[in-house]
């Protein structure tokens, strides 16, 4: 069995960061020296500030203040921030500013703070046209890099082979309204140029007498040959660069170079273009970073410096993307549904899903046009919540279907060529699951969050799951790269919400055949033996902060994530609210086709999370 | 300290808006002029459009023939008439003329890329009213006093004309019916909106704006490409327009309006005579005894008045934990709503 699944350590027994680490963290004198951190995260929707002090010798989190970011109407982005620090001002009894601007570093008089740090996804994503040759192929390959990406695909123009589709209709919009980025694909390495030579030409006729500031930046990702004759023809007109062929030949795609320089693009583009933006950099204590990107450092900071052999899977919920992140062996993959959330995002999610495929989730009925309504309204009031226990089933259903749809592209991007399998259907196991996002944060039922985490993630093994309770792992990702021990001793010490372990064997079974016996030792208590049957939820006592050997002999039909069925394994499992859950139900999860027996099913279920510990 | 949130109307406030060039050019008022929605206040050369002729296309031949029988060149001052192409010899010669006059930007292929001549952009004042403020080459701010009601969405650009309400209730839906030749150029004030032939008859006998409380679903993509600026006040679904807001545009039926019909940024003014006011940000303090809108099922759209204000988070229905109000419904309920499940109304 996978080794003990250890939540972040505690501050008092921190080791140095390991050599291969180097590149998360970066402590240097300011951080070194500092004692107080304000950090803020400025969401699409929400922007929140926490502040971070030295109690009793030991980093702790102090206050933690979330106001709406409200930018559509050209608002700066600094005045949110304001806002919230005010907020925190309210809250700590501490002037954290004067005359309206953050007082950095503290002052004698414990006025300020030290370090001011930000994170940000509140700039819209990337407007992007692509063009291509061909309809599939490379096409096909560049809407999975976009879709994996902060960038939305507005237009796919295909050329055809002799570059030719060009029309008056398709030119008027890219010259009255120029996308952010061009993405040019298309040919192989080593074919023709000349289609794409042409394309070029014409993209420099459209843009020749377009104001400088205005051109969108083209990143070519097509045909390596044709590199030297498109700088030949647009490397003066355009800011033009340049990433791997997203498809070099027919067998293979490419797609990390071009994902990595539309997020570069997002973050000097988007957020940079912000109102305020400037004079919000100049607050803080380092360069302001995207949200998904100092979240992959809090991810990758706690497979490390906890040894996680099998890492982090993360999973970021927003009002408008998605963000999943898996962080393990040293590497660290990643994929973005930008326009895909649980408000802003609803458009995005109904259009790759459907509508019929969030209802599923639903454990009551409701009318598809009372769903559609309801959704539209959530839409336009994205920062309302749920009150009523339809309301909050309904926006759960949204959790599920988005969590569900961007690990299924995640999967889709990277495990199942990491495994080298045939399309992979189950998540692979991790140690620990860390997720976030406001309507899960704030949820106070971990029963009904718990199932909403299982359902929509799958996860398979052993892992344990633990909530960003506070809302604050952005900004730990940026004090990790300053201060890391500081990030390190409130990551483990209070900003984590452990839901419990979660034990969920791969495999298929008939309802109620033995699935798994369990021996199940609490380190305080008498160790109990129980048989699990299949198709079921059950849930064994041991609260957060307490340990348990958990021996678990799955039957021939269940992997329990060791690689083949019925091997058995022993592990060491940390609790939480939830204490160890097990979910036998299968993976991939099956729901019943039948409107009444799924209902039923979940409702079963959901039962069984908040009472099924009399096993 | 009374907490703050979203106000969506106001019966008379001061409203400043800021008219922006997309590109520099020239000013054309100045500080204390008066100006009309309609009055031009800047003006910007505007982009030269780009035209492609696709010769191949048009003659009905390869594109490497179509290339050969290209007669212009790069830089080139063609008039309608200029032979752009031509085939042929003798009695078989065709010739292709240009539908278009302008300079040949490009020839790629068999397409011929034509620059027309340049053209100016206007950008109109909006909202009829005091000029406060001028932006160096880009614009200027216009004040005026009146009634705003920040709608929810809204989609088709902005519009201004005499308001005409056309149901007795804010719940009544307006039908096609009742929008007639002698309506053109009105802002045409509604209930909910489900029938797409609303649209149609509102194009067709060019009202000026459509204002609803709600719309169905399904009238969103039809709103959306509809060319005519529909104001949505109250959200999807059958919820009526919120009574004071609705009092207030039927007592203001016949008064000059201004609508702006843009995603969330829209809006619906009415200028008004009246003592001078604040200006109205879009915040208020949550005070007892205030009118709030809830906006979020089961209560979306229910009007209710503010009980006592929490100063420290309180449970909710659910269970979860918000900083709220406690409000009375107009049957005499008593609820705990969020304030972010909260906006006023007065």
């Amino acid at each position: 069995m996978s080794r003990p699944v250890e939540p972040p350590v505690d501050g008092a027994s921190v080791q140095p960061m390991p050599s291969h680490s180097v590149s998360l963290a970066h402590p240097n004198q300011a951080g070194d020296a500092a004692r107080s951190m304000l950090m803020l995260d400025v969401g699409s929707c929400t922007t929140r500030a926490c502040l971070i002090d030295l109690v009793d010798g030991r980093f702790r989190f102090l206050a933690q203040a979330e106001v709406a970011t409200r930018l559509a109407s050209g608002q700066p982005i600094t005045e949110p921030v304001i806002e919230a620090i005010a907020k925190i001002e309210e809250i700590s009894q501490r002037d954290l500013m004067r005359d309206g601007v953050p007082v950095t570093p503290e002052s004698e008089e414990a006025a300020g703070a030290d370090l001011m740090l930000t994170a940000s996804s509140a700039a819209p994503p990337l407007d992007c046209v692509l063009i291509g040759l061909t309809r599939d192929l490379s096409i096909e390959s560049a809407c999975r890099a976009c879709a994996g990406s902060h960038a939305l695909i507005r237009q796919t123009i295909i050329l055809g082979r002799r570059a030719q589709n060009w029309d008056n209709r398709a030119i008027a919009l890219l010259r009255e309204t120029p996308p952010d980025v061009l993405i040019m694909v298309g040919g192989v390495d080593t074919s023709p140029t000349q289609s794409l030579e042409d394309a070029a030409k014409v993209l420099s006729v459209i843009y020749q007498d377009v104001p400088e500031e205005k051109r969108p930046v083209v990143v070519f990702a097509g045909n390596q040959e044709a590199r030297r004759p498109i700088t030949r023809h647009i490397g003066e007109t355009f800011d033009l660069r340049f990433v791997d062929n997203v498809r070099p030949n027919l067998h293979t795609e490419t797609l990390s170079e071009l994902q990595r320089e539309l997020e570069d693009l997002y973050a000097v583009e988007k957020l940079a273009a912000l109102p305020g933006y400037h004079m919000l950099s100049q607050w803080c204590s380092a360069p302001i970073s995207t949200t998904t990107e100092a979240l992959s450092t809090t991810w990758r900071f706690m497979a490390e410096k906890n040894q996680l052999a099998r890492g982090v899977l993360g999973l970021d919920l927003g009002g408008s993307t998605t963000y999943v992140g898996a962080a393990h062996g040293g590497r660290y993959q990643w994929t973005t549904a930008a326009a895909m959330g649980t408000s802003i995002g609803i458009d995005g999610l109904i259009d790759a899903s459907g509508l019929r495929d969030i209802a599923r989730w639903l454990p009551q009925h409701l009318e598809p046009q009372a769903l559609t309504e309801r959704l539209e309204n959530m839409r336009l009031r994205p920062l309302g919540i749920p009150t009523t226990r339809e309301d909050l089933d309904v926006t759960l259903a949204l959790v599920r279907q988005a969590l569900l749809l961007t690990i299924r592209r995640m999967r889709r991007q990277h495990w199942h060529q990491v495994d080298k399998q045939p399309v992979v259907e189950t998540t692979p196991a991790f140690d620990v699951i860390a997720v976030r996002g406001g309507t899960l944060s704030s949820m106070h039922d971990d029963a009904l969050l718990g199932l909403t985490l299982l359902d929509a993630i799958q996860p398979t093994g052993l892992a344990h799951v633990v909530i960003d309770w506070a809302s604050i792992w952005p900004q730990l990702g940026m004090l990790a790269r300053i201060a890391p021990l500081a990030a390190l001793q409130v990551l483990s010490t209070d900003s984590l919400r452990h839901l419990g372990t979660v034990i969920a064997p791969i495999g298929e079974a008939s309802d109620g055949e033995r699935a798994l016996q369990i021996t199940f030792a609490p380190h305080d208590g008498e160790p109990r033996e129980i048989s699990i049957p299949a198709g079921t939820i059950r849930c064994l006592p041991l609260a957060a902060g307490q340990e348990a050997e958990v021996s678990v002999r799955p039957s021939r039909a269940f992997d329990i994530g060791l690689g083949s069925k019925g091997q058995a394994g022993k592990a060491k499992v940390q609790g939480g609210s939830l204490g160890v859950i097990i979910d036998t139900r299968g993976r991939p999860l099956s729901l019943p086709q039948d409107t009444e027996r799924r209902r039923g099913k979940m409702q079963e279920w959901l039962g069984l999370m908040k009472h099924g510990t009399n096993v | 300290m009374a907490p703050t949130f979203e106000t969506r109307f106001s019966p008379l406030t001061q409203v400043q808006r800021t008219r922006l060039l997309p590109e520099p050019g020239r000013v054309l008022v100045q500080p204390g002029d008066w100006v009309h929605p309609d009055d031009v206040i800047a003006t910007a050369p505007r982009q030269a459009p780009l035209r492609i002729i696709d010769i191949a296309q048009l003659l009905g031949v390869s594109p490497a023939q179509a290339a050969k029988a290209i007669a212009v060149r790069e830089g080139e001052t063609i008039t309608k008439s200029t032979a752009l192409a031509q085939t042929g010899r003798g009695p078989w010669r065709r010739r292709y003329q240009s539908p278009i006059a302008g300079i040949v930007q490009s020839v790629v292929g068999s397409q011929i890329f034509v620059r027309q001549a340049q053209q100016t952009l206007q950008l109109k004042a909006y909202i009829p009213g005091i000029v406060v403020d001028t932006i160096a080459k880009r614009g200027a701010t216009i004040r005026t006093n009146g009634a705003l009601v920040r709608a929810i969405w809204g989609a088709g650009g902005a519009a201004h004309g005499v308001l005409a309400t056309m149901v007795e209730y804010g719940h009544q839906e307006l039908t096609w019916g009742r929008i007639g030749l002698r309506y053109r150029g009105t802002i045409v004030v509604g209930g909910v909106l489900r029938d797409p032939r609303v649209i149609h008859r509102a194009r067709q006998f060019q009202i000026s704006a459509l204002i609803v409380g709600s719309i169905t679903p399904e009238m969103r993509e039809r709103c959306t490409e509809a060319r005519i600026p529909v104001v949505v006040t109250e959200g999807v679904g059958e919820i009526p327009m919120a009574e004071p807001v609705f009092n207030l545009l039927r007592a203001c039926h016949g008064h000059a309006a201004v609508a702006n019909a843009q995603g969330g940024d829209s809006e619906l003014i009415v200028p008004l005579r009246g003592p001078q006011v604040e200006m109205a940000d879009g915040q208020t303090d949550l005070k007892p005894g205030m009118r709030v809108r809830l906006t979020r099922p089961p209560y979306l759209g229910l009007l209710a008045e503010v009980i006592r204000t929490s100063d420290y988070p309180e449970a909710t229905a659910i269970g979860s934990q918000a900083k709220g109000a406690l409000v009375r419904l107009s049957d005499g309920r008593k609820l705990f709503v969020p304030l972010l499940n909260l906006e006023a109304i007065e």
